[in-house]
């Protein structure tokens, strides 16, 4: 059916689109200007002269960052845990939410459960508690670490569950009726019809994964084990020289000032970090189309 | 600079507060067995049976390519030479970037996991004495080299200060030089002489260049200063400190009471002089807004003619202009009749502590002697995979770029052009000036047409020239004696913890609004002063002073 454009809608249209194009445009320009910066010569870096073309075009610090060992082991560390630390994620929050979504009837005590997962969410150990846990579960220098404590996201579960109370109950039944189990039922019909919200979950999941650097620091006790994420805060933002105490700046560590990396070093560290997970984005879109189950029911 | 360690400090006062109290409940490890003793305290001793010290770290990537890439913090050539020469097997117990330092040491203490030797701030360091975790050093120092011992002594009263009337000494300070707290002004001399201007030595003076430069040479950027009241360059103090005024210090008064310099009328004046030049236009617009990095961005780019810094703003970032090609040379801070600059009476970095369980407390000094010794040794080059930055022991001469700049000129004074070779007691630093010299020599009367070495050249006209950075502290400082001393070295005081930060920011927005005239400074003033006592400079005050009349004891 196509429907005949009013002057009205046509105004309203260019409008529209104008207005999402220059936010869209906001969006990019930040990585346009990294991308240039890290194509950059120093000297124009340095007096701030680039902007979205780069000026004394050079490979420089991608040739630099190709040799360089650790940024790589930082980005397997990275690619690792982002794939196992969503995998596993999934697998527990659907495991959980599906249980909880059924009613007070079908599943005795949910209502119990339901309260030992929403209590995470307001109370948390603090930093030195969580430490001392991490401590006696093995967990500190592990890289499980970065997996097991953040796996069951409770927010994520009530999201799960909440959807799976959305879908219709008379599909399960007319499962059950036919004989399937409650596996089944899962598999087959649930997570099919879930795929929207699952598609969220990865998503959110694999963007929290990746960009985490806190618990790398905090937890691991070689930076040989951090991922991506923390090996560029140990780059970028630590050796910031705006940090640096003052005038008493040692021989040695003026010496070091100078032999930081380039801005245009930086940048390509940056980009490279953003570009992996900047990638998953197209893929996952597909799945972000609601009104599945418009239909599946009659009556 | 100030303000960071202050809230650095606060911070970890209240980490601290809560951990020795837990920790004091853990308790220590038995410490059974005598320590380990040795008659002759030789410096260099090798242990007969190998001893294991643990420590620490601070990680920093060290981005040196001379560094062969196998090399990590754990084999790298210093924990080597310290297992072959002195039998030490040196381990980290963890790395953490220097940012998160004092949160990683808490939780060390916490799980009672405290390593043999660390370095501490001066707040974990009384926490941790009175706690009773620490090893008195007494002996220990006596291991000490000449050069060290001599290092330590540069100003014996930091020494003495620390150590108690019973004669216990629980730390090694690393303490520096409070020359360098002397701001410079570096200003561009190619301006100058095609302005046919003379480089101005008051603020007057330095007002009317500005203005030239502006109109003349497009300075958009009149001083490079950025929005911060402290920081280590760049910052509005280091401006103010030419009418005798640096926020965050405290000055003695008349009365012979500390008065806080935030407050004070050279802050005022300071003040009032900034805004006059941001009214007309030689100010950067946006000074609120203004970042370290776009500021330096307008100085590397040509839109800056004076910046008031530490020491060592040639070496960086004034370099990458000079390579450029700028001429930027070194003057003493224009001061206002009569005003001095202030300087900290005392700057200890940190010091480093040995663990009450550990049986060999000397370790730390034979690791601080080894460390020093190394200095410029052949295995202790790059190639070699030594890395500085990683050793765990790292300690430098606390007058090192004074020496530097002594005993180079005195040198230079029989030998013009550095033709002879350097005297064989220099240390390595000096050596590596020495004989980058005569290649400066040639660069300059090359009129800077040659191959520009940033690192060397930089370092020369820092350390060395008679018109360098240095020597205009040492003109300010041991000449003209225009100094006066920031007397507060203490701890932060409870008040401090608790409002300290909220003061901070009343202060900073203050000054950037008198600055840019969103306030009138003679009509708000007092109003200002009221506020700063009211919320929480009258407490502060009373307790710097009680600290105060304490140390005079």
């Amino acid at each position: 059916m196509k429907i005949k454009k009013s002057k009205g809608r046509i105004v309203f249209e260019v409008v529209n689109y104008s207005i999402l194009a220059f936010l869209a445009i906001l969006c990019i320009i930040p990585f346009l200007h990294l991308l240039a910066v890290s194509f950059s010569a120093d000297e124009f870096t340095s007096k701030g002269e680039v902007f979205l073309i780069p000026q004394g075009f050079t490979m420089q610090a991608y040739e630099y960052l190709a040799q360089k060992k650790e940024f790589f082991t930082a980005l397997g560390i990275s690619v690792m845990r982002t794939v196992l630390g969503t995998a596993i994620s999934l697998i527990v929050i659907v495991m959980t939410a599906y249980p909880l979504s059924k009613t007070d009837g079908r599943f005795k005590g949910r209502t119990g459960f339901t309260w030992f997962f929403l209590i995470t969410m307001f109370l948390g150990g603090g930093l030195f508690a969580t430490y001392f846990l991490y401590k006696q579960l093995g967990l500190l220098n592990n890289f499980l670490v970065y997996i097991l404590p953040g796996a069951c996201d409770v927010w994520f579960v009530l999201m799960m569950m909440n959807f799976f109370r959305g879908i219709p109950k008379e599909i399960e039944e007319a499962a059950l009726m036919d004989g399937a189990g409650q596996f089944t039922v899962l598999f087959k019909i649930y997570i099919p019809l879930a795929l929207p919200s699952i598609a969220t979950i990865v998503l959110f999941t694999a963007i929290g994964q990746w960009n985490s650097w806190f618990d790398g620091i905090m937890f691991m006790n070689d930076p040989s084990k951090y991922p991506l994420q923390s090996y560029l805060y140990t780059m970028i933002v630590s050796s910031d020289p705006t940090k640096q105490s003052g005038f008493t700046l040692t021989p040695e560590q003026l010496e070091a000032l100078k032999n930081i990396g380039g801005k245009n070093l930086q940048a390509a560290q940056i980009f490279l970090g953003i570009l992996p997970i900047a990638l998953v984005f197209p893929f996952l879109q597909r799945f972000f189309v609601k009104g599945i189950t418009v239909g599946s029911v009659k009556g | 600079m100030k303000k960071s360690r202050f809230v650095r400090l606060c911070c970890a006062m209240l980490a601290l507060l809560f951990v020795v109290n837990l920790v004091s409940c853990f308790g220590g490890k038995d410490d059974n067995g005598p320590d380990y003793d040795d008659p002759t305290r030789n410096p260099f001793g090798k242990y007969e049976n190998t001893v294991k010290i643990t420590g620490v770290m601070e990680y920093q990537a060290h981005n040196d390519s001379r560094v062969p890439q196998s090399i990590t913090p754990d084999n790298q050539a210093f924990i080597r030479l310290i297992k072959e020469k002195l039998n030490i097997e040196f381990t980290y117990l963890w790395k953490v970037p220097p940012t998160q330092y004092s949160e990683k040491l808490s939780l060390s203490m916490l799980s009672n996991e405290l390593p043999d030797i660390f370095k501490v701030t001066a707040s974990d360091y009384i926490a941790l004495k009175e706690a009773g975790m620490l090893k008195n050093l007494a002996t220990a120092y006596e291991y000490a080299s000449d050069d060290v011992k001599e290092y330590l002594n540069r100003d014996p009263d930091v020494i003495n200060r620390l150590t108690d009337s019973d004669g216990g000494i629980y730390a090694v300070p690393q303490y520096s030089d409070n020359r360098r707290g002397v701001p410079v002004m570096y200003i561009r001399k190619d301006w100058l002489d095609e302005l046919k201007l003379s480089v101005p030595t008051t603020p007057d003076e330095l007002y009317t260049v500005l203005k030239a430069f502006k109109q003349n040479k497009g300075a958009t950027c009149g001083l490079a200063m950025s929005n911060k009241v402290s920081g280590s360059y760049f910052s509005i103090s280091s401006y103010m400190n030419m009418f005798g005024s640096s926020p965050y210090s405290w000055l003695l008064g008349s009365d012979g009471q500390l008065h806080a310099d935030e407050i004070s009328e050279n802050s005022k004046a300071a003040l009032k002089w900034l805004n006059k030049l941001y009214n007309e236009g030689i100010l950067a617009k946006d000074v609120a807004a203004s970042t370290v990095d776009a500021v330096q961005a307008d100085v590397l780019g040509g839109k800056c003619g004076v910046v008031i810094g530490p020491w060592w703003q040639f070496e960086y970032p004034l370099g990458t202009a000079i390579g450029n090609g700028d001429e930027w040379v070194a003057a003493e801070i224009p001061l206002a009749e009569g005003k001095s600059v202030v300087v900290d009476r005392e700057q200890v970095e940190f010091y480093y502590v040995v663990n009450k369980a550990c049986k060999n407390p000397e370790a730390l000094f034979k690791m601080i002697n080894m460390y020093i010794a190394l200095d410029g040794m052949p295995e202790a080059a790059p190639e070699n995979g030594y890395v500085w930055s990683w050793c765990p022991t790292q300690f430098y001469d606390p007058y090192d770029i004074n020496e530097q700049f002594i005993h180079i000129n005195k040198q230079l004074e029989i030998d013009p052009k550095a033709e002879g070779p350097a005297p064989e007691n220099w240390t390595a630093h000096m050596k590596k000036l020495w004989n980058a010299y005569p290649e400066y020599l040639i660069w300059k009367e090359d009129n800077f047409a040659t191959k520009y070495q940033e690192n060397m050249f930089a370092n020369i006209m820092t350390r060395v020239n008679k018109d360098g950075a240095w020597a205009q502290i040492v003109n300010v400082y041991d000449v003209k004696k225009r100094v006066v001393f920031d007397e507060f070295y203490g701890i932060s005081t409870p008040a401090m913890s608790s409002k300290g930060a909220i003061m901070a920011q009343e202060v900073e927005e203050y000054y950037l609004k008198v600055i840019m005239g969103e306030k009138d400074i003679d009509s708000t003033w007092d109003a200002f002063v009221s506020s700063w006592r009211r919320i929480g400079g009258d407490d502060v005050t009373a307790e710097v002073n009680n600290w105060y009349a304490k140390q005079a004891k």
